[in-house]
Parts: structure tokens; C-alpha cells; sequence
């Protein structure tokens, strides 16, 4: 073999030792294509070999068409694949592997070359898929090295040609290179150890961009403890000059809340408010002109304040980023979006990144706990840039109070001053109509300020969210909950606070209710407070949506009816006039588009403006009646009351006893005809409760209550039923909307209608229509067909029988959730305790000694609930009474 | 070497960048030990070649032969010694052969252990492709780490000078000089046997000597057999006249009209000073070069000296050439002029040498043969040539590009 040649081949298996050492190196993360990934190595520099004196023309081509190849293999592969870095290093990985193979099938020089190089950057992703480096790790990265220093060695002699000379040469030329490796491993490693680069990064060549900006930014930290110290120091001096020791105490508070490390926007807010309402007013002895300078230095100080701490949320945000899985796209985004949030200064705008980040965050694919700290993060953030722009729009709509005439300006400051003074849901609605009643009156600047307060009253109710929303959250804290339900119920109000449109809201509502169920808690006029808020903040951002919407167009009167109507919708206070309402608007709007005064786009956005109006204002609605309806349960409340009178009465116990029943079984009633009955059952009671010995004053109390309980209790299930019909209509309104909206007009002309005649005569027709039968819809047929579930019921529900006694058990089964039929023959019937009770296939029930025992049926596939029955010794009357009292307490 | 090198380095450079920022950004410890490593191979690896570099003590000398003709090998040994204290690994060395072809010229050889105070004979050979003058040299030492990554060079300004004389081919047949009749001056010269063989001088006998040869005279004086030495004495003498002319050296590489021309002349010079003819050289390579006639290999020597560096950086015509030195011109002498077949209109002013018994042997090169090497369009222009009917004209010799050479002398029938 001629010397050049053995030099090739002992190039080809070093190159190939290079890559089998990476390969096992890598081990689990390349195992799928490592096997292809040598058979090809190995077939390429064979085919390399045969063909090594004269290359075939075509294999270049080939190779270029294998590259293009896994080149577009490699960018959809990207494109299609998560983004996470590590799974487009995963791809790359997998992609340079088959351009060794490629390459390898055109291994001669410089193509070798490329491969052994392409192996370097290989290797470096290694530390990727790898944890902590294992002794099998560093021994085939050992081999690596030592394969890379023997490819070096072979290139130097086909390099250079070889001198000819005795045998020596082989030990002279191993020994150094023995001696240089270990040295280099030796130094290496002692530098390692002993110096980390972590310690040149402070500066020297070395030097960091970040570190520059760290000096400024301890500057602008200087500054501000600077600050915080004057406003320390001033403040303190001036409290002990307050009269009252309650106020010294208070304005303490305030200044340790403002003076705060990690503190809450609207705390700080409130402080400072506090702080300076205390050094405006007179008598504390200070001068007016050094009470100003104070008032001016907090002032300074809360702005810096706010500053830092929108850069500190930052940082934290960007850790947050750093230190999980993001993939770089969304990286990029979130990263672009809080810089624009934090030097942005409209108020939509802010709104906008911060729904845009909320989807990113919820879309990408890292954890749920990062999910939530970033939006913990993002909702401090927000709560702070709210603040900042907040006092930024109140001191420029300040200063241009001044350019205003005396009479408005003082008007105007009133405004002004009601809404920054503002605390409470209940007074935002009065607030907000007499902003937009001073914008349509007012002009010129006056009506630039109105409209400046309109955005000032924005910022205010996101203020006043968050912290309704931290009341909750503070109010939550003082139940009895365990850790996780608390963070649950704490997160789901989060949820609704972060919810960006209606739906979301609704949803987010519903499962928060369902936990506040559930656990029993007290919440309702902080949730009803909160939900206000946010309900009006939704619909203020529609509104403002849907007039800029409406503002495109040239309207006839500038688009006054539909404004006109818009604020009517937002009135109405039952939903099928909502419903009605905002379908005449909706047709209102399709007939300008037909005059041509708007645009099909903007037809489109308006209609969709006021389906979310409609949603907006029918959730408003519907949790108005919820909470009444919570009022109406007060009527539990009324029955305990009840209880409570009556135990004072001097009656027999048994007496009592069926009083008391009486408002328990009242209260369960689910029919208005159950509640007659119960009515006039419970005044027949009464009536009888005169003739023994019971004080006059007391029966009026006794029938007082009474009726309110039935009052409630009817209000409370009138609600429930048509609960239960709109439920029902918005289900049908999603296949036969015109069905839907039918019923709904009927409904509503029943609801509004005060006279009896007219609510009939609207009752039958809605019942004849209803009765009618639907035209044919295969579609719909066909649905029915499909369905095949079969439910079965067993009542009663539970059995005590007397050992020796048989009952019967009644069936009711319903097919397709739709056909119901009662005692069907053909049931499988199952005992737990056949030693106990027997049941045959008639349903009847043997009991053959005493315990208890679960009865089941079966049929078609469907299972019943599991009926208890239990066996008892026949017993006297008295004490069969209080078995049932007992198993009536149990269930 | 650089550029063999150069692409490495990068390499690692960059290898060596990466580390360091994937290290000062992360904190895996894979880059760091990496990144050291990468590092402390570069930096031991120059000090290791630094420490040789300054240590040093190499001396380098060069055996080579100081002519060779054209298209041999030259063989070139070349000493090194380690002079100095320590043992020198992985060293390569280089010398600069400026006479091999371009790729060849520089030769490399790696010596992987040179003791201390020891010695090394490298032998290596190139062969010499362009007659002319060449400096060998200088000597390079690189000095290499034991990985090969890295090296330092060393630079021994030592040269050799190398004369690569043209190309000679054998000439057969040769037409008939001009014989002449100048005596050898202050030489009693007498006819003894033929009018070839001149009395050269008288020696000693030695065996195997023709008995009829013996010099009885100088035998009886000296008192022992002496015999008479004869030598073939001539009276020809012939110059050899061309131009190289810049204008019209046609034709590329080696096979252009100045190669041919050189490789004629030097062909001719050597038959005929082989022949002992008394030969002069009259020729203008940018500059007028006279020979002035004389014999012996020194002459020869002297005559490949010079045409083994001859350019074509002539502006002359031949004519303007011939003018110059017609006068000086030997009577009874014979002019072998190497000319193109278009200095053909020249020859009549030559010509008028005859009178004073001057033969004339043209050596044509045909210069379209150089210009359409590929064809045979207009090929030669003999036809048109009018030949002067003289005796002392000899019919011209063409030479074609791509003939060999030796034809057309093989040709004549004598």
C-alpha cells in the first residue's frame, strides 16, 4: 500500500472512533439513529475507499442532494417542532449526524477534514442532554481528545513527507505527546479548579455589558434611598406635631406602609394619600411653605418609588424567563411586550401587551407554577404601571385645571377629586354618568379634561380591582381552609381578575362560586363589590371599542340613536329585554349598513361589540338575580329564626317538633304548588296556635315570619325555574336560534306584562308553541338515534323495613335522556346482602334479618344508583318515629 | 505553511470563543474545562515550541553539484546538526529548491528526533525543468509542538548557486566547415602523418603503445623508449551567431524560438568543440555577448554558462547584429547563424562574407511552426526561399516545433 493511502485509512478509522466515541457519548438522547448513523459511517468510508483513486463524478451530486435534503428536512423540523432551544438542538444534533454520514460517503480530504470539525460543535451539545459529568462521560471525552491529537498526528505526516530513519522515531514521537497531553491535562484541570471563569467575568478583557448598567442602575438606587431617607426623616420630625395620639399612630402606619421594601401599589398609594391629607390639614404646627416641600419630596419619593419598582418586577420577570423553558419565540415576545408595557402611557395599550402576554404565557409549555408566578408578576406589574400613569394623568390634568375658568375649574376639580377619593363599586356608576354628562356639556378644554377623567376613572377601577381582590384574598385568610383550597380559591380570583373578555369572566366566575359553595364561606359583598368592577370595566372597554368602532363611520347625528339605544341596553335590568334590545340595535346597525352610512367591517365589529355587550350586561343581570336570589336564601335564615320562636313557645315537644318540620319542609319544596299547599297548611298552624295560650303579639311575630319565608322561598324558586328555562334557551338557541328568540320574546312579555289576563294569554301561546311540532330535521333524528344511554333510578332512595316485611321498589328509566318510562319489566336486580335482603325480579324487596344491604338494578347497559336498605326489629311507634328522624338527619 | 495552518487555528480560535461565552454565560461545567483545556494547549504548546525556538543551536549545510542540464535530477544532500543541549522532537525542515518545478519547490522533510550533538544527512532530489542560474536556499526550520498544531519558523540564510545548462542533443552529421589556414602562433607545426594528425608532443612508452609511433631520435637521447604523441590539429574554426530577439519569440513554455535557438546553439557548440574546432560566440540577448574564439571544455563551459541564462531581451535585428561584427570576422572561417526563416531577407548582406572565404550555415527555425503549432498552414516557407547559388552557401537546416531536433542534422547527406 502506498504511504499516502495508509495514512487515508488510518484518517478513516481515527475519524470514525471520533464519532463512534460522541456517539456513545450521547448515548439515550441519539439511541433511535445511532445504529443508522454507523452502519452509515461505515458504509461510507468503505464506498470512500473503493473509489479512492478515481472519484466518480456523480457522488458529488449526490452528496449536494442529500444535503439539500436534510437541510429542509432539518427547517420544517424546526419549524413544525416546539422551539424549545433544547428540541432545536436535538434536531440540529440529529441533523449533523446524517451530514457526517453524507459526507462520509466523499470522505477523501477536505471533506475528512469537515467531518472531524463538524464533530467539534457536536460534542459541545453534549453538556445539553447531559447532567452532571460521570467518569464514563469524561473517559470517552478523554478518547475524544486522544482521537483528535492521533487525526492531528496522521495529517502531520501525510502533510509532510516522513525522513526515513531508524526505528527510534516511533518512541521519540510518542513520548513527547504523551508528555504534552498529560501536562495540558494537568494545568487544564488545576485552572479549572482553582480559577472559574465566573472570576474573570468581573471585569478586565472580560468585560460585561450588563455590568455597566448595574453601576447606573445602584445610582438611581442611590438616589431613591437617598430620597427615603429625606421623606423618613421629615415625616417623622412632623408626626409628633399631630394633636391626637390616633392620628400619630395612623400617619406612623402610613409612613412604615410607604416606607415598605416590598410594598403593594394601592397601599403605597393610600399611605402617600394619607400621609398628605395629614400635611394639608391645619394646626400641626408646620409651616405651610415646608409642609408643601414635604408634600412634594413624598411625592418625588412615590414616583421613584413606582419607577423602581416597575424595573425591580422586571428583573424578577426576567429571571423568571431565564431560568425555565421558554422557547425563543415566545422569549423574544414576552421580553418585547413588558419593555412596551412598561414605557407605554395609554391605557389600552397596556391592556393590550398585558393580554397579549397572558396568552403567551398560557400558551407555552412550561409549568403551571412558573404560569402562575408569572402572572402574579405580570398583575404586580400592572398593578404598579396602573399607579404610575394614574398619578401621571392626575398631575397633567392638574396642571391644566389651570387654563380653565374659575367656574369650570372648580367643576372640573370637584370631578376630579370624587374620582381620586373614590373607594367603593356602588359610587362608580353616578361618577361615570355625571364624566360623560360633563363631556357632552362642557367644550373646549373643559371637554379635553372630561374626557382625560374618563381615562382617569379607567385607571381608578383597575385600582380599585386589585384591590377588591386582595380584600378577597385578605378575607380568605381569616377562614378556616387548608392550604391548597385557600390557594385554589385565591387563584380563581385571580383568574377572574385577569379574565379579558365576558366569557372568560363567567366561567372563571362560575367555578369560584361553586368553590365558595362548597366550602361555605361568607364572601358575598366583597365578590358582588369585585365582580361589579370588573363588569364595568369589561363593558367600559367594549363601549369605548364599540364607539370607536362607530366614531369610523359618518352617522346622521353622529351616530346619536344607536348611542342613545347603547345606553338604554345598559340599563335594562331583565334579560329578555336585553336580549330584545340588543337585537333591535343589531338591526338598527345592519339598517345603516344598508343605507351605506357604514362600513361591512364595521358591521361586523359593531355586531360583535354588542353580542359582548349583550353577554356583558346579561351576566351583570344574571348576578344580580343570583345575589337576590342569595337574599332569597336568607329565608334558611328565617327558618332558624322560626325554629327559635317556637322552641320559646310553652307548647308539648311534639308540638313542636312539627312546627319545626314545617319550615324544613317548606324549604324544600320545589313547586309553587307545594309552597301553596305548605302556605296554607302553615295559617291553618298559626291560626290554631290562638286557641293555646299563645300571646297575640307573638302569633303576628310567628305569621310575620312566616310569610317572608314564603314570600322568599317563592321568589327563591321563581328565580331558580327561570334560571333553569334561560339555561335552557341558551342551549337551544345554539341549533335553533329562532326557536330561541321566540320563547325569549314570549318569556319576556310574561315577566313584563303586570296584568294576569295578558300573562295567560301569553302563557298558552308560548305552550302551544311550544307543543308544536318542530319541523322535520334529519340532522337532528339522526342525533337521537345515536344516542343510546340508558339511566335507571330506584326510589325510594333508601329502606327501612322490618325484618320479615317485603316492599316494593319502584323504577323509572329514561333512554336517551329523553324518553322516561316507569317500571319496566326486565331488570337485573343485585343485593350486596342476599344473607339480609332478597330481591326478586319484580323489584320487591324480601328483609330477612337485620343489618343493611345495597340494592342495584341493571338494564341495557345502564346502572342504577345503589339503594340502602336496612332491617329492623319491629319496634313501637315512638321509637320507629325517631329511627326515621335519625336516618332524615343522616341523608 | 501558514495556509496549511492558518484554517486550524481558526478553527480552534473560535472553538476556543464559543466556550468562553457559552462558559461566562452558563454555568456548566463541561465549557469551562473545555475552554481551559482548549487554552492551556495553545499556551503550553507555544511555550513548549518558544523553549526550542530560544534553545536552538543548528547547523545546516548543502552538497550539491554546481551544473546539471536541463530535465535531470538534481540531487541535493543536505547536513544538520544539533549543536545545542537539548534533543529535538517533531522539527521540520525545508529547503527552498529554486530550480524544481513550482510545486516542488519547496522540500519538506519532518525529522521527529534529532539528538543533542548529533547529525543528519537529508538526501532529496528535484528535477530542474528551465535552464538558467539558480540560487538553493535558504533553509527553514519549523519547529512543531508534539501535536503538530503549532509551529515557529527558523530561517538559515545559506544558498548554493546551480547552473541548469540547456538541453544538448547528438548531432550525427555536420556540414563541411571552412578550412582554414591560420597557423598556431609560436608552434612549429610539421605534417608528419596526414594532414589531420598534428605532432602534439612525445612521452614515455607505455605497454600496449604502436611500435611504429616510437620516436627513435628522442629514444637514443633519453635513453629509453619515447613515443610520439600525435594530435588531431585543426585549422577550422567556426562562430555561431543568433539574436534573440524579444519580438519574435514565439511559441509558449518550453517550446518557444529562444529555447530552440539556445538548445541548437548549445548542441552545436558542444559537437563542435568536441570536434576542436575553434569556436566563437556572437550573440545578442539585450546585450552584444562575444566569445572570442577558443577550444577546450573550459571554453564549453564558459559557452553553456552563457546560454544557460540567455534571455530574449534582444530589439536588434540580425542584421544590425551581423553589421557590427562582420568586420571582425575571421577569413576562412565558418558562420553557423541560428536564425528564423524571417530573417531570410538579412541573408544577401551575410552572404557578402564570402569574399573573404566565409561559409555560411543557416540554421532556420520555421516561426510558424511556433505560431500554428497545431496546423500546418503555411508551415514552412522554403519554397518561396531563393537559395543563393554560391559554394560557399550550405542549403539551410530547418527546424520545426514539435520535430525533434537531432532529424534534420540526421537528415543531411554529406
Amino acid at each position: 500500500m502506498h504511504q499516502k493511502e495508509k495514512y487515508l485509512l488510518l484518517e478513516f478509522l481515527f475519524t470514525f472512533l471520533l464519532l463512534l466515541s460522541i456517539l456513545i457519548l450521547f448515548g439515550k438522547t441519539v439511541l433511535t439513529y445511532s445504529p443508522h448513523v454507523v452502519i452509515g459511517l461505515v458504509a461510507g468510508f468503505y464506498f470512500t475507499w473503493l473509489n479512492r483513486k478515481n472519484p466518480r463524478a456523480f457522488i458529488p451530486v449526490l452528496i449536494t442532494l442529500a444535503f439539500i435534503g436534510i437541510l429542509i428536512w432539518l427547517v420544517s423540523s424546526i419549524i413544525n417542532s416546539s422551539l424549545l432551544y433544547k428540541k432545536i438542538v436535538s434536531i440540529c444534533l440529529k441533523a449533523a449526524f446524517f451530514f457526517e454520514v453524507a459526507l462520509a460517503f466523499n470522505g477523501l480530504p477536505p471533506f475528512l477534514t469537515y467531518m472531524q470539525a463538524l464533530s467539534v460543535p457536536i460534542l459541545m451539545c453534549f453538556p445539553l442532554f447531559a447532567g452532571n459529568l460521570n467518569p464514563l462521560h469524561l473517559i470517552l471525552i478523554l478518547s475524544y481528545l486522544i482521537f483528535w491529537v492521533l487525526i492531528l498526528k496522521v495529517k502531520f505526516y501525510h502533510t509532510f513527507q516522513s525522513f526515513e530513519k531508524p526505528d527510534y522515531t516511533i518512541r521519540y514521537c510518542a513520548l513527547p505527546a504523551v508528555v504534552f497531553f498529560l501536562a495540558i491535562a494537568v494545568v487544564s484541570t488545576t485552572i479549572f479548579y482553582f480559577l472559574s471563569l465566573k472570576d474573570i467575568k468581573g471585569g478586565g478583557v472580560f468585560y460585561e455589558k450588563g455590568l455597566g448598567e448595574e453601576v447606573k442602575e445602584d445610582a438611581e438606587e442611590k438616589e431613591y434611598y437617598d430620597l427615603q431617607d429625606k421623606v423618613q426623616k421629615n415625616i417623622s420630625n412632623f408626626i409628633p406635631n399631630l394633636k391626637l395620639q390616633k392620628d400619630r399612630y395612623d400617619a406612623l402606619r402610613l409612613l412604615s406602609l410607604s416606607l415598605n421594601e416590598q410594598p403593594e401599589a394601592m397601599e403605597v398609594k393610600k399611605a402617600q394619600d394619607g400621609l398628605i391629607s395629614y400635611l394639608g390639614s391645619p394646626g400641626h404646627g408646620l409651616e405651610k411653605k415646608d409642609a408643601e416641600i414635604i408634600t412634594s419630596q413624598l411625592k418625588d419619593y412615590i414616583d421613584k418609588k413606582i419607577l423602581i419598582n416597575l424595573k425591580r418586577i422586571k428583573g424578577d420577570a426576567i429571571d423568571v424567563l431565564k431560568k425555565n423553558e421558554f422557547n425563543i419565540m415566545s422569549r423574544v415576545s414576552i421580553l418585547r411586550r413588558i419593555n412596551a408595557m412598561q414605557f407605554s402611557n395609554s391605557y389600552p395599550e397596556v391592556n393590550k401587551h398585558e393580554k397579549d402576554l397572558q396568552n403567551i404565557i398560557n400558551n407555552s409549555l412550561t409549568g403551571k407554577d412558573v404560569k402562575r408566578k408569572f402572572a402574579q408578576l405580570l398583575r404586580r406589574f400592572k398593578d404598579w404601571k396602573v399607579l404610575e400613569m394614574y398619578r401621571r394623568k392626575l398631575n397633567f390634568m392638574n396642571t391644566q385645571l389651570e387654563t380653565l375658568e374659575a367656574q369650570s375649574k372648580q367643576k372640573m376639580k370637584d370631578l376630579l377629586s370624587e374620582i381620586d377619593s373614590i373607594e367603593k363599586a356602588a359610587l362608580i356608576k353616578d361618577l361615570e354618568a355625571k364624566t360623560e354628562k360633563m363631556e357632552a356639556d362642557e367644550a373646549g378644554e373643559a371637554k379635553k379634561i372630561a374626557e382625560g377623567a374618563k381615562t382617569l376613572l379607567d385607571l381608578k377601577l383597575e385600582m380599585l380591582l386589585s384591590e377588591e381582590a386582595k380584600r378577597i384574598k385578605a378575607k380568605l385568610k381569616n377562614f378556616i381552609l387548608t392550604e391548597n383550597k385557600r390557594q385554589e380559591l385565591e387563584e380563581q380570583v385571580e383568574d377572574i381578575e385577569d379574565s379579558k373578555d365576558i366569557r372568560e369572566t363567567a366561567e372563571k366566575y362560575l367555578q369560584y362560586e361553586t368553590a365558595i359553595k362548597e366550602n361555605n364561606l361568607d364572601l358575598k359583598k366583597e365578590t358582588s363589590d369585585f365582580l361589579k368592577i370588573k363588569i364595568k370595566i369589561l363593558s367600559r372597554t367594549e363601549k369605548e371599542s364599540f364607539k370607536g368602532a362607530l366614531k369610523e363611520n359618518i352617522l346622521p347625528d353622529n351616530g346619536k340613536e344607536i348611542l342613545d339605544q347603547l345606553r338604554e341596553l345598559e340599563a335594562v335590568e331583565t334579560s329578555e329585554k336585553l336580549i330584545y334590545d340588543a337585537e333591535r340595535l343589531k338591526e338598527n346597525v345592519d339598517r345603516f349598513l344598508e343605507q351605506g352610512f357604514i362600513s361591512k367591517n364595521s358591521q361586523k365589529e359593531l355586531a360583535d361589540r354588542i353580542q359582548n355587550l349583550k353577554d356583558i350586561f346579561s351576566f351583570k343581570i344574571a348576578l344580580g338575580q343570583n345575589l337576590r336570589r342569595q337574599e332569597a336564601d336568607k329565608s334558611s335564615d328565617q327558618a332558624a329564626l322560626w325554629k327559635e320562636m317556637i322552641e320559646n313557645l310553652s307548647l308539648k315537644r311534639e308540638r313542636k317538633e312539627l312546627l319545626k318540620r314545617l319550615a324544613d319542609e317548606l324549604l324544600k319544596t320545589e313547586t309553587i304548588f307545594q309552597v301553596e299547599d305548605f302556605k296554607v297548611m302553615g295559617q291553618r298552624e298559626i291560626q290554631a296556635l290562638s286557641q293555646e295560650s299563645v300571646k297575640k303579639e307573638q302569633i303576628k311575630k310567628i305569621e310575620e315570619i312566616f310569610n317572608s319565608m314564603v314570600t322568599n322561598h317563592l321568589v327563591f324558586i321563581k328565580e331558580k325555574a327561570l334560571s333553569a328555562l334561560r339555561k335552557k334557551i341558551e342551549e337551544l338557541n345554539k341549533f335553533n336560534a329562532q326557536q330561541a328568540s321566540m320563547i325569549n320574546e314570549y318569556l319576556r312579555r310574561i315577566i313584563e306584562n303586570a296584568s294576569q289576563e295578558e300573562i295567560k294569554k301569553n302563557l298558552d301561546s308560548l305552550q302551544e308553541y311550544v307543543q308544536r311540532k318542530p319541523p322535520a330535521d334529519k340532522e337532528r333524528d339522526k342525533k337521537v338515534k345515536e344516542d343510546g344511554s340508558w339511566q335507571i333510578y330506584i326510589l325510594p332512595p333508601y329502606l327501612i323495613a322490618p325484618v320479615g316485611s317485603s316492599r316494593a321498589l319502584k323504577t323509572i328509566v329514561i333512554y336517551n335522556k329523553l324518553f322516561i318510562k316507569e317500571d319496566v319489566p326486565g331488570l337485573e336486580w343485585h343485593s350486596s346482602g342476599p344473607d339480609i335482603a332478597t330481591v326478586d325480579d319484580a323489584g320487591v324487596v324480601r328483609m330477612l334479618s337485620k343489618g343493611g344491604a345495597l340494592i342495584k338494578a341493571r338494564y341495557k347497559g345502564g346502572e342504577s344508583q345503589e339503594v340502602e336498605v336496612i332491617g329492623v326489629d319491629r319496634m313501637d311507634e315512638q321509637t320507629n318515629d325517631i329511627v326515621k328522624k335519625e336516618i332524615n338527619l343522616a341523608h | 505553511m501558514l495556509k496549511i495552518f492558518i484554517n486550524r487555528w481558526i478553527f480552534l480560535l473560535i472553538i476556543i470563543i464559543f466556550n468562553l461565552i457559552i462558559g461566562l454565560r452558563t454555568s456548566i461545567k463541561f465549557f469551562h474545562l473545555f475552554f481551559w483545556f482548549l487554552s492551556t494547549l495553545t499556551l503550553i504548546g507555544f511555550a513548549w515550541i518558544a523553549a526550542e525556538y530560544y534553545n536552538l543551536r543548528l547547523y545546516l549545510r548543502r552538497i550539491t553539484p554546481s551544473k546539471i542540464e536541463e530535465d535531470d535530477y538534481l540531487e541535493i544532500e543536505a547536513v544538520i546538526e544539533n549543536r545545542g543541549f537539548w534533543p529535538l522532537f517533531n522539527l521540520v525542515f525545508e529547503d527552498f529548491v529554486s530550480c524544481a518545478e513550482t510545486a516542488e519547490r519547496k522540500k519538506r522533510l519532518i525529522i521527529e528526533y534529532l539528538g543533542r550533538k548529533s547529525l543528519l544527512k537529508l538526501k532529496y532530489r528535484c528535477r530542474c525543468l528551465q535552464r538558467g542560474r539558480y540560487d538553493l536556499g535558504p533553509f527553514c526550520v519549523y519547529l512543531f509542538d508534539p501535536f503538530g498544531l503549532f509551529f515557529l519558523r527558523k530561517t538559515y540564510r545559506i544558498f548554493s548557486e546551480i547552473y541548469v545548462y540547456p538541453q544538448t542533443f547528438d548531432i550525427q552529421n555536420f556540414p563541411e566547415l571552412t578550412k582554414g589556414f591560420t597557423p598556431w602562433f609560436g608552434i612549429e607545426t610539421s605534417r608528419v602523418s596526414g594532414d589531420e594528425h598534428e605532432f602534439f608532443g612525445i612521452r614515455e612508452y607505455k605497454p600496449g603503445d604502436p611500435i611504429k609511433k616510437i620516436h627513435w631520435l628522442s629514444t637514443a637521447r633519453k635513453n629509453s623508449l619515447i613515443v610520439k604523441e600525435f594530435q588531431k590539429q585543426t585549422f577550422y574554426s567556426a562562430s555561431i551567431v543568433f539574436n534573440l530577439n524579444k519580438d519574435m519569440n514565439y511559441g509558449e513554455g518550453k517550446n518557444t524560438v529562444v529555447e530552440y535557438a539556445v538548445k541548437i546553439a548549445a548542441s552545436v557548440a558542444k559537437y563542435l568543440i568536441n570536434k576542436n574546432v575553434s569556436l566563437e560566440i556572437i550573440a545578442h540577448v539585450g546585450e552584444v555577448v562575444h566569445m572570442p574564439f577558443n577550444k577546450g571544455p573550459e571554453h564549453l563551459d564558459d559557452i553553456f554558462r552563457f546560454l544557460a541564462t540567455a534571455q530574449a531581451e534582444s530589439r536588434i535585428t540580425l542584421t544590425e547584429l551581423f553589421s557590427e561584427f562582420s568586420r571582425y570576422m575571421l577569413t576562412d572561417s565558418t558562420m553557423i547563424v541560428i536564425m528564423l526563416d524571417e530573417d531570410w531577407k538579412y541573408l544577401p548582406e551575410i552572404l557578402s562574407l564570402g569574399k573573404r572565404n566565409v561559409s555560411l550555415i543557416p540554421l532556420v527555425l520555421v516561426s510558424s511552426s511556433f505560431l500554428y503549432p497545431l496546423g500546418d498552414k503555411g508551415l514552412i516557407k522554403s519554397k518561396q526561399m531563393k537559395f543563393p547559388r554560391t559554394h560557399k552557401f550550405t542549403a539551410p537546416i530547418f527546424f520545426t516545433r514539435g520535430r525533434s531536433l537531432e532529424e534534420p542534422f540526421m537528415d543531411l547527406k554529406i
